[in-house]
């Protein structure tokens, strides 16, 4: 199979990681975060140092990403309980200045020359690279989406829901709403950092200069325009801001114009994504798949 | 110390005319504007297009900026925000970062900016100053002046006409606002259109002090203008004014007394993270959710 | 306010038009014998400015070599991406020009952060990968396949600490590094050689892309008493940088790197600002060698700007790339390779001339140093002792 369309692919399956994992946070539990990407970012530096520093093998250091971004983010949670909506934003924003800060200042780190020559992942001696790397990924997307089906079904799921829907009343009825709240953006932030291990992987490099504001927004727009508080919408979001500006190569300088206007025209036609509630796509579904949408969201 | 104090003020003037454009709209409209850093880039872009084009000069460079500015809000309110205002909290905020992307692309186009930078030299015929140790420039004194004429304007049109009793009333409660009256389109389009204007100003001038016009030149105002904000409480006028200082004196104080250990822009938001969590509702206190 | 849900038919016409634009120029690749070259960098978002300027460069040595008859009797190809400043791109496209173009190499005019991801790429296919200016010190490293054209910053960043002591005869010198991997690199090399040549640093103050503002760092330089600043930044940094001294009324010596070689820095400095700067880099626009003037005649005949340093060091990737194929005799990537390693001496390039390249794939060429005079750069001085040439 073409080489670049197994790249293309390999890193949107990376981007559905992440906009699983922040659906999880803005979608399900409703807090607003604009910094995911300094989390993917610790995760690719702590695979990075693990590989190249310490000479560790996977899945160790994949575990340590998940770990380390894991209790990075119940850190971002403890002050995201004192502060509401917009100062979270805010306070999210400027997680990825300090955390690309640390990046760039810390020598231990590679400071502004990053890490390069991550060896690719090596499982019983074979390497994965290329198509043995998409599959990986692939399943790693098909095991989180199964795990986040399953835990939203969970009385957990129903406590982020009642969070998201009104904060207040759940703490009346008794949710422990800072302990949800928290474990929302460890599990969030814990997965951003696997889809970081693995897209350091990719690259073979990390540079602090690919983990700030602007890719935190990237991942935020796939979670709104696919249908944030959605299962699949995450998954389609991802494939359209990932795969549009390579479909778009054609018209080379008028790329990220026209992506632009997309992303305008697509959410002000489906205002709660592509797959949020009432959207064409998913009426389009539910007739063929009738039973399906019944399903909780 | 004089240049520190100099520095702060220009800078806090700066950010206070970003800041009160976008909080004008934010306060209205609750949207993430982010494409106000891309009408600030338009308009910077339309004053040096009148300036050099048409031979005019500052002023009048400033005020086709202004206007065309104003006119881009409107438009964006209109093509835009009009159709999302009732959707999710998200959705509107990614039609603006999509107008922003499409907006900065479309300004590295040739026949508009290009990819580089262009020199916007404008001499704005106010004269320096000079008080013994305290000294500013031409362009600054400028900026000082246009921020205070502004915000003057600004808080005598919200406290002392009717207009802006509309504003406020839109912002606390935009259906009960119009089930007592108000117009609210109209309201609405003139307070984009102020608000853009602003931006519009802000871009011209940072130009001049800068001297260079670019198509992302909106892209460190995209954040900053929202850190300002934020901090002042959104809505707020007098927030964002004192806000914009805040924030400038703590750049601009810790770059120089403390050096240049880690970037400027982390700093900032480490201090205002930290001034969130002892307050957690802003500097001015109101919270509009 | 009524909030008019759109038609469905709306929906549909407005979105199809939006991306039938986008496919209405995807057009087949015209079929012919050429030799294919790739090239990728950053021809659109915040870099675009110097992803153009080496695109454009590129394309010019396109032209030359094709207008001398081409490479093995065949036309050489541009096969040309924008990886758009973000790294999954420069790895898509290195996968674009290996195996669906299939290029018989390529050149890269992207930064460090985007080369390096896609040299794994051309390395593990196997196909040659020139980098143009990218600064990172183990891009080269990544294998046999990459090759760089422009000097190390262990080189430049010593050359500009020899030029001050040396040269300038100045004895203490702050520093004013940009925070990204070029600054950091160059300060380094600084700092080395100030060592050895007995030159004092006073400070090293580092800012960063964003910070417009570079009065504090100036302010705090203003009372230490050197006699020179050494800076690194691109064009716009520099600007500010004489632009903010002039306003301070400061008016020591800065010595810059080749981020500023740049007409850009001209236009956007005050009048009088930029004068007398000097800076390390790689376009002697005074030199006599004939490809340089014609070079810098044709960017302008066409692309109505001066050529910079990112322009001339693509050209000369490109150049040296199609002047290797030449001497293997064919588009074989190992017989390339070879070729590149026994070019010595060559003069066909605006940089050079090329002495060789190391083992690991670096250039060993002198360093130019030019002075600001008036509205152009000037010559300054030349570097070419060997044991600054040499330093990896």
């Amino acid at each position: 199979m073409d080489g670049y369309l197994i790249s293309v692919a390999t890193f949107i399956g990376i981007w559905m990681l992440m906009s699983m994992s922040l659906n999880l946070l803005v979608g399900y539990a409703g807090q607003v975060s604009i910094g995911h990407a300094a989390f993917f970012g610790i995760g690719a530096y702590t695979t990075a140092y693990c590989t190249v520093k310490l000479g560790l093998p996977f899945p160790v250091d994949l575990l340590a990403a998940m770990v380390v971004t894991g209790i990075a983010g119940g850190f971002l949670g403890l002050p995201a309980l004192r502060v509401r909506h917009d100062f979270l934003v805010l306070a999210t924003i400027g997680i990825n200045f300090i955390v690309v800060a640390i990046f760039q200042y810390t020598p231990a780190l590679g400071g502004a020359f990053g890490i390069v020559g991550i060896p690719p992942i090596r499982i019983a001696g074979v390497e994965f690279l290329e198509l043995k790397m998409l599959l990986l990924v692939l399943a790693f997307v098909a095991l989180v989406f199964g795990l986040k089906a399953l835990l939203l079904r969970t009385w957990f799921g129903v406590r982020l829901v009642a969070i998201r829907e009104d904060e207040e009343a759940a703490a009346a009825i008794g949710i422990n709403v800072a302990s949800t709240k928290i474990w929302a953006f460890v599990i969030s932030c814990g997965v951003a950092g696997l889809a970081g291990s693995l897209y350091a992987r990719q690259l073979a490099s990390v540079f602090p200069e690919s983990f700030g504001f602007v890719e935190s927004v990237t991942v935020l727009t796939m979670v709104v325009l696919g249908g944030a508080g959605t299962l699949v919408g995450p998954l389609v979001g991802a494939i359209i801001i990932g795969g549009l500006p390579e479909y778009l190569r054609p018209i080379k300088e008028w790329r990220y114009v026209i992506y632009g206007l997309v992303l305008v025209l697509l959410m002000i036609f489906e205002r709660d994504g592509l797959l949020g509630k009432e959207s064409r796509l998913r009426r389009l579904l539910a007739r063929l798949a009738p039973g399906r949408g019944t399903a909780a969201r | 110390m004089s240049l520190t104090v100099a520095n702060i003020l220009v800078t806090g003037c700066l950010y206070t005319l970003i800041a009160i454009g976008l909080t004008m709209v934010y306060g209205m409209l609750r949207v993430l504007h982010i494409v106000h850093a891309g009408v600030f880039a338009v308009g910077a872009m339309v004053g040096l297009l009148v300036f050099q084009a048409l031979g005019a000069g500052f002023w009048l460079s400033l005020l086709a900026a202004m206007l065309a500015s104003g006119v881009m809000g409107v438009a964006i309110y209109h093509l835009g925000y009009r159709w999302v205002l009732d959707a999710p909290r998200g959705t509107p905020l990614i039609v603006s970062i999509g107008l922003f992307i499409a907006v900065q692309s479309l300004l590295e186009r040739p026949f508009l900016l290009g990819p580089d930078a262009s020199s916007f030299d404008a001499p704005t015929g106010l004269s320096a100053l000079e008080i013994g140790d305290f000294a500013m420039t031409s362009i600054q004194v400028t900026i000082v002046l246009s921020t205070a004429v502004v915000g003057l304007a600004v808080w005598y049109i919200l406290a002392r006409t009717r207009l802006g009793l509309g504003w406020r009333a839109l912002s606390e409660d935009m259906n009960m606002a119009r089930s007592l009256g108000v117009a609210a389109e109209r309201a609405i389009a003139v307070n984009m259109f102020v608000g853009s204007a602003m931006a519009g100003l802000a871009g011209v001038l940072i130009a001049v002090y800068e001297n260079a016009v670019y198509a992302h030149m909106g892209s460190v105002v995209a954040y900053k203008a929202f850190v300002v904000v934020v901090l002042g409480g959104l809505g707020s006028v007098p927030g964002a004014v004192a806000a914009a200082f805040v924030l400038a004196t703590v750049e601009i104080g810790i770059s120089t007394w403390l050096g240049s250990f880690f970037p400027r822009d982390a700093i900032g938001f480490a201090v205002l993270i930290l001034i969130l969590l002892f307050m957690p509702t802003g500097l001015m206190g109101k919270r509009l959710d | 306010m009524s909030t008019r849900n759109p038609s469905r038919r709306a929906f549909i016409a407005s979105l199809s038009a939006a991306l039938v634009a986008g496919a209405a120029f995807a057009g087949a690749a015209a079929a012919a014998e050429k030799v294919k070259i790739g090239f990728f960098s950053p021809q659109t978002g915040f870099a675009a400015s110097d992803g153009q300027a080496a695109l454009h460069g590129a394309q010019i040595a396109v032209q030359f070599i094709n207008g001398a008859g081409g490479v093995l009797g065949k036309e050489i190809e541009l096969v040309s991406y924008d990886d758009a400043s973000k790294p999954d791109q420069a790895a898509n496209v290195a996968q674009k020009l290996t195996q669906s173009d299939k290029v018989t190499a390529a050149v890269s005019g992207s930064y460090s952060f985007l080369t390096r991801p896609a040299a794994s790429i051309f390395q593990r296919a196997k196909t040659p990968l020139v980098t143009a200016y990218a600064v990172h010190p183990e891009i080269t490293a990544t294998g046999e396949y990459i090759f760089r054209t422009s000097v190390p910053a262990e080189v430049e960043g010593a050359s500009a600490a020899w030029t001050i002591s040396k040269l300038m005869k100045k004895k203490k010198v702050a520093l004013v590094t940009m925070d990204n991997d070029a600054g950091v690199a160059l300060a380094d090399a600084f700092k080395r050689m100030a060592d050895k040549a007995g030159l004092e640093i006073a400070t090293e103050e580092k800012y960063s892309l964003q910070d417009k503002d570079l009065r504090p760092i100036l302010n705090r330089i203003k009372g230490m008493g050197v006699d020179a600043i050494y800076a690194n930044g691109f064009y716009a940094q520099a600007a500010l940088l004489v632009n903010q001294r002039q306003e301070l009324g400061m008016d020591t010596q800065i010595v810059g790197m080749e981020g500023f070689d740049s007409p850009k820095f001209l236009e956007l400095a005050k009048p009088g600002a930029a004068e007398g700067t000097v800076i390390t880099t790689a376009l002697d626009r005074g030199s006599k060698n004939p490809v340089v003037q014609k070079f810098i005649a044709e960017y302008k005949k066409q692309f109505g700007l001066s050529a910079d340093m990112v322009a001339a060091s693509s050209f000369d990737a490109v150049t040296v790339l199609a002047e290797a194929i030449k001497r293997a005799g064919s588009t074989e990537a190992d017989a390339i390779v070879k070729a590149l390693h026994g070019i010595k001496g060559f003069d066909g390039v605006t940089t050079g001339p090329f002495q060789g390249f190391t083992e690991g794939g670096d250039v060993i060429k002198p360093v130019m140093i030019q002075q600001v005079k008036g509205d152009d750069f000037a010559h300054f001085a030349i570097i070419d002792d060997p044991e600054i040439m040499n330093l990896h």
